[in-house]
């Protein structure tokens, strides 16, 4: 009597036997790992099946209901071996020309040169299609090769993401190198501490510069929502002859990772757990954080075509074999206990960290949106509190209040402002408002994690603001036209002959002026009448203009009572008056022989 | 230098001109490829065949369609398209010059 097991082979029962059933179930194991990377191997396989089916059909009957081992074999027999496959003409593998010269093997365009298939140029190397710096060919979604923010699999902005899609590597290389630009040049500055060293001293927030790069690429760079799965095993673009780095949870001793890393780059495990050991001494656990991180991020080997990738073995018939009987006790799903008691614990833990990894980036998202947020805002209220005042809409009073960076006074701020034709001040708001409310878009779009402008609304707001520079730009050169020369208006104020033998000089106090007035001393006459020579002078478009704005436009008051003398602490403007940079310079003309009293104010 | 390997080389595209040159006499499955083909020594093991059809399908060469069948599961039979046929009529031209071309070379030079 034997066991039977019922299959089900493209819709059709097959009762078989239990010895012909492990058979069958390898081989057409080797045949799913021999196609898996053929384009529709689905279909193949299903093809290769449906004829199985076929000939299993033909071989029975109502008097021979059971598929034995024979069957099986013979079934083999007419199909092939995976290992006979191999006459199948093959799409992925050009062999190399074989003539002489050049194009021997390790000749430029052999195998191993730069043009072979693994060389530099070739399909492997580097800048080959496969490379990391290959342009141009189709990605894995046969989509022309671009740099893009891949929204579908960020964490923040899809920035490191992108940059891995592009390089075609782990998006999580992308992410630990991004980290450790921002935190290691922190974390090694301690090391100043051992003087002498020097080998971590740093000139560069290279930190900083990172962050700016990632700020930087998250404005430039085109989104995309729908982008291929990526790389989750570290192969470096195919560099280390297809192996993958997965762990090893049979050899390893506590998550796999020494064991995994020891076949990725084909050394003894002892080795890596040395240097992993002595590392943990030496540069006081970074490499236990390293080992932590890389057992997070990398996968465990479960598949037999993953721990065949992980050692670098051809997925072929032999190799699938050779794993299958010395894995053999893996088929019901035991592991090799007691080593790992510690690793099964601790890789426990990781699973349940996850939510907390998960918090964390949303933690940063969120801080990044409230500092954009508040700038933005910030500076959106100052801009437009700023605007509002130069069109008079609102009193500048409140503007001073609010923001501590126009200290101007009531008239001098009114009277710069008079220079700017509203549509100048418009443009400004626009050129200096734009980016303020960019920020804040970003910080919400950051938060809702989806865009708040469309398209148009983006496209809107740039040209709004292009509007606003050319306004700003037109504006300026306006009033540069309006102050291009200097001149000057001189008169001189006569004053009472003072009596007495001393003259107090004496300053009003004054609120509010546009510029102090610069005095000299000259001295006179000893029994002349002191006298003011004043020089107005103001900007203008021409000489004349110039000073008729001097002349015009400057109040200034000079008061004798007595023998006291006030003068005017500054100038100020007439209402409505532009300004054009008027100055006053007083030269006075003091008798000789007389007392002088100068009052605090007046120096 | 592998003998195996210029073999292989040989018969890729030859393989493929004879799949086409067999469903072009008529809509053909799979098994009755695989009579044709292994009778003529064209293939050693029937696994090689369907990696094949899916590409030439895949690449629009052939068409199939799903009949039932009285003796195992449904079958696919195959046609071929448009490009299939004028595929198939560059292949045969191909072939004819290469024939020519293997013949002249293979033949001894005749004394001058």
């Amino acid at each position: 009597m034997k066991k039977n097991i019922s299959i089900n082979l493209q819709g059709l029962i097959f009762h078989i036997e239990d010895d012909g059933y492990e058979v069958l179930s390898r081989y057409l194991q080797e045949v799913k790992a021999h196609f898996a990377s053929y384009q529709g191997h689905e279909e193949i396989v299903a093809d290769i099946e449906g004829r199985i089916a076929e000939l299993f059909t033909a071989r029975t009957s109502s008097s021979k209901q059971v598929i034995t081992l024979t069957d099986v074999e013979a079934m083999m027999a007419k199909m092939g071996r995976v290992s006979d496959f191999a006459t199948e003409p093959d799409e992925e593998e050009e062999p190399a020309p074989t003539a002489g010269g050049t194009f021997e093997p390790n000749g430029p365009f052999g195998p191993k040169g730069a043009f072979g298939p693994e060389g530099t140029f070739g399909k492997e190397g580097p800048f080959g299609p496969k490379g990391p710096f290959a342009t141009g060919q189709p990605t894995a979604d046969g989509q022309p090769r671009r740099l893009y923010r891949d929204l579908a699999h960020r964490k923040v902005a899809g920035v490191c993401a992108g940059l891995a899609q592009y390089f075609m590597v782990n998006p999580l290389v992308v992410r630990l190198a991004f980290l450790a630009l921002v935190l290691l040049p922190n974390v090694v500055g301690g090391f100043d501490r051992f003087p002498g060293t020097g080998l971590f001293h740093h000139h560069f927030d290279l930190g900083g510069l990172a962050v700016i790069a990632y700020i930087v690429l998250w404005i430039v760079l085109p989104k995309r929502d729908d982008a291929p799965t990526p790389i989750d095993t570290l192969d470096l673009g195919g560099s280390l002859a297809g192996r993958k780095l997965f762990r090893d949870i049979d050899a390893g001793k506590v998550g796999g990772v020494a064991a995994g890393l020891a076949h990725y780059f084909r050394t003894d495990i002892v080795l890596v757990r040395v240097i992993f050991l002595l590392g943990a001494f030496l540069t006081f656990g970074s490499t236990i954080i390293i080992y932590i991180i890389l057992w997070i991020v990398v996968p465990e080997a479960r598949t037999m075509s993953e721990k065949m990738q992980m050692r670098g073995d051809a997925v072929t018939l032999s190799g699938i074999d050779n794993n299958l009987r010395s894995n053999a006790f893996e088929a019901d799903g035991t592991t090799p206990a007691g080593s790992r008691s510690v690793g099964t614990f601790l890789e426990g833990a990781a699973r349940g960290a996850q939510p907390a990894v998960n918090f964390v980036g949303t933690l940063i998202r969120w801080a990044a949106a409230a500092v954009l947020i508040t700038m933005g805002a910030s500076s959106l209220i100052g801009v437009l509190g700023f605007a509002g005042a130069a069109l008079g809409i609102i009193s500048s009073e409140s503007v001073i209040h609010t923001d501590n960076n126009f200290r101007f006074g009531d008239e001098s701020f009114n009277s710069v402002m008079h220079n700017a034709q509203p549509w100048g001040i418009v443009a400004a708001t626009l050129l200096a408002g734009i980016p303020a409310l960019a920020l804040i878009l970003l910080g919400v779009r950051l938060v809702l994690r989806r865009s708040v402008l469309g398209r148009t609304g983006g496209l809107l707001l740039l040209a709004l603001w292009v509007l606003g520079l050319v306004g700003t730009a037109m504006a300026g050169g306006q009033i540069f036209r309006d102050t291009r020369t200097r001149a000057t208006y001189t008169t001189t104020r006569r004053l009472a002959p003072v009596p007495g033998p001393g003259i107090v000089l004496d300053s009003r106090n004054m609120e509010d002026f546009m510029e102090r007035t610069r005095f000299s001393l000259t001295p006179a006459d000893s029994g002349a009448a002191p006298y003011v020579e004043e020089e107005y002078q103001a900007r203008g478009r021409t000489q004349n203009s110039a000073r008729l704005t001097a002349q015009q436009s400057i109040l200034y008051t000079v008061s004798q009572q007595d023998s006291t003398i006030t003068f005017d602490q500054g100038i100020t403007l007439r209402e409505n008056a532009p300004y054009r940079g008027q100055k006053l310079h007083l030269t006075l003309h003091l008798p000789l022989g007389k007392t002088y009293r100068l009052m605090p104010l007046f120096i | 230098m592998k003998l195996e390997n210029t073999q292989v080389q040989m018969r890729k595209g030859i393989l493929e001109f004879c799949i086409l040159e067999i469903i072009g006499r008529g809509e053909a499955y799979a098994s009755d490829m695989l009579e044709e083909l292994t009778a003529a020594r064209m293939i050693v093991v029937e696994g090689t065949l369907y990696p094949l059809l899916t590409r030439l399908k895949n690449a629009a060469l052939l068409d199939y369609v799903w009949k039932e069948s009285t003796s195992g599961p449904p079958r696919k039979y195959y046609t071929l398209t448009v490009a299939g046929r004028q595929f198939l009529e560059e292949l045969r031209q191909t072939w004819e010059e290469m024939a020519l071309s293997v013949g002249i070379i293979r033949q001894p030079p005749r004394p001058a």
